[in-house]
């Protein structure tokens, strides 16, 4: 790793984290706002919901049959921002942040300026990547905050546990598609390539995810989707089972990987 | 280091799949000259750069920078080398101050008082942000940050470009300075004078093969000066065929106006023409396509012919 390298590439993302984190700190907050008036009117809430189809529910990252968890806190912070608003701007965030690593320094041109100090290749990508873990970490670390001021302040109940667990989840999931970012960064010389390959992919996951959940015969399709082991509300609960975490951290590490080594093999062309 | 040439090529090739890249290149470049790398766009001089700086991996062949591979030893290369890339884009949210400051600390050291000299010789512009600069300045950065750490070998990639003519003059004499303290140059150009004016040797590459390495001297030697010469009737070309190296390479308007090469023999020409009703005169500076033509000499004598017929 090469630190004058790590310092350039925050700096260059501070702006960009800085946005993202503090909009979603922002919505975060005001979410929590609406859980005092949800409270009181649990019953009648938890009734209409059961009105609604299932599909409604799996789209947004909700288990029906757990529905009636809607009321609770963790449950209304599921399915109003952890469930689908929180994962769909973590990744705009990383998958934009992370394309750029290799693929714009190429578009831009600047990638011969960057490759001719005397680091080698895989100290100059794993410095851009410690870089956007920072970014993930303040992301996450924000969106943290926002929700355990938002929680003490609206009467919110989450535990330290929960929180704990809700930081490891949502940075894992970041590091998970962070890391394929990366890779699809290290193969392309476009940034706009890298991103639209792993947003499609991000998007197909996605898919197989809610068709998974909708039909009994499709269930083996959750096996080829990161949005599976993506467990929010069982964080927020204290009820995260480790192997999910462990599961995108394992894939975010090994995509990184190989796009270190897929980027000191590549040629530069220009 | 110093039993190593400092660059060694030996029968490198390099293609970008049907697309050419270079072919079977073999020359060296010896520690304290300055090699000049010449060719016209498109011909390979970037490709084989790319190769030397590692950022392009050999077809075939082998380059060698004080006896390291450029692709398996690249970071210790890099540590010897100063780099200009041809088409200089910087990171443009930097000053120029921060730009200097990153690429230094990667450097082991830099010794302040050549920083301060480097800086004042080229007025190079520190506090505005690189997005404001012209061309010109953000040329002057990319020469500044090759220059800083005093490495032992420079490649520069058309370092001129974007240049004024006061800067590129001061440029060129910057570089006589530093081969005399020892320095190698690996100046890649398509600009003919430039490179006459500082080069101890020349390698010309065109379509992707080097045409020829020799010295400077040589290639004086056997480059041609275009002359367009006008008259104010017909003359026949024959006038010129006792000149030894004198060429007529074409005739037009009826016979009054002659495009010439003039390899040597200036004064017996100028004898010559001052016999001949001549109205005017313009004598160009040697170019890259006149030498090209001096090493495709018999295809442009029927060339030659043909416009004469």
């Amino acid at each position: 790793m090469s630190w004058p390298m790590v310092r350039k590439a925050v700096r260059d993302l501070r702006w960009t984290t800085f946005w993202y984190a503090f909009g979603m700190a922002l919505f975060i907050f005001l979410m929590t706002s609406f859980y005092p008036t949800l409270e009181c009117q649990q019953e009648q809430f938890v009734e209409l919901l059961q009105q609604y189809p299932e599909f409604l529910f799996r789209i947004f990252g909700i288990d029906p049959t757990q529905a009636a968890l809607f009321a609770t806190f963790a449950g209304f912070m599921h399915a109003e921002t952890f469930g689908f608003i929180w994962p769909v701007t973590g990744l705009l965030f990383v998958v934009l942040s992370g394309a750029a690593v290799v693929a714009q320094e190429i578009e831009r041109g600047t990638a011969d300026l960057w490759l001719s100090v005397p680091i080698p290749r895989v100290h100059l990508l794993v410095s851009k990547q410690v870089a956007l873990l920072s970014g993930i970490l303040v992301f996450v670390l924000t969106s943290e905050v926002a929700l355990a001021a938002g929680a003490f302040v609206f009467g919110g109940d989450i535990t330290a546990r929960g929180l704990v667990q809700l930081a490891v989840a949502l940075t894992c999931f970041l590091i998970a598609f962070g890391g394929l970012a990366t890779l699809a960064s290290s193969l392309a010389s476009e940034r706009s390539k890298a991103a639209g390959i792993v947003g499609g992919l991000a998007l197909l996951m996605y898919l197989l995810w809610v068709l998974a959940g909708l039909a009994e015969e499709a269930r083996w399709l959750r096996y080829f989707s990161l949005f599976t082991v993506y467990d929010p509300q069982a964080a927020m609960l204290g009820e995260l089972p480790w192997h999910k975490p462990v599961i995108q951290l394992l894939v975010g590490l090994a995509a990184a990987v190989a796009a270190q080594i897929a980027f000191a093999r590549r040629d530069i062309v220009a | 280091m110093a039993n190593y040439p400092a660059i060694a090529v030996e029968r490198l090739t390099r293609s970008y799949g049907a697309r050419r890249g270079v072919i079977d290149l073999t020359f060296q470049v010896q520690p304290g000259e300055i090699f000049g790398f010449l060719g016209p766009n498109g011909a390979g001089k970037t490709t084989t750069i790319r190769v030397l700086m590692g950022f392009l991996r050999p077809t075939s062949g082998s380059a060698r920078i004080f006896g390291l591979d450029c692709w398996g030893d690249a970071t210790q290369v890099k540590e010897r080398v100063g780099y200009v890339p041809g088409d200089v884009r910087l990171w443009e949210n930097m000053t120029g101050e921060r730009f200097l400051d990153f690429m230094a600390a990667f450097r082991a050291r830099i010794d302040p008082k050549r920083r301060q000299m480097l800086l004042e010789r080229f007025r190079v512009e520190l506090d505005r942000p690189i997005k404001q600069l012209s061309r010109g300045n953000r040329q002057k950065l990319a020469l500044v940050q090759a220059l800083l750490h005093d490495p032992p070998l420079l490649i520069l990639d058309e370092p001129t470009s974007g240049l004024d003519p006061l800067m590129k003059h001061e440029f060129l004499a910057f570089l006589v300075e530093e081969r005399e303290r020892g320095k190698t140059i690996f100046l890649s150009s398509h600009e003919l004078a430039e490179v006459e004016r500082v080069a101890d040797r020349v390698g010309i590459i065109r379509e992707g093969r080097l045409v020829a390495a020799l010295p400077i001297e040589e290639l004086r030697r056997r480059r041609t000066r275009p002359m367009e010469v006008v008259f104010a009737q017909p003359i026949d070309p024959r006038q010129f065929a006792d000149l030894p190296g004198v060429r007529v390479l074409a005739v037009e308007n009826s016979g009054t106006r002659f495009q010439l090469g003039v390899q040597d023999n200036l004064p017996a020409l100028l004898r010559r023409l001052s016999e001949l009703p001549v109205i005017d005169l313009t004598y160009a500076p040697p170019d890259l396509e006149s030498v090209f033509l001096a090493y495709y000499q018999p295809e442009h004598a029927r060339v030659g012919e043909e416009d004469l017929s």
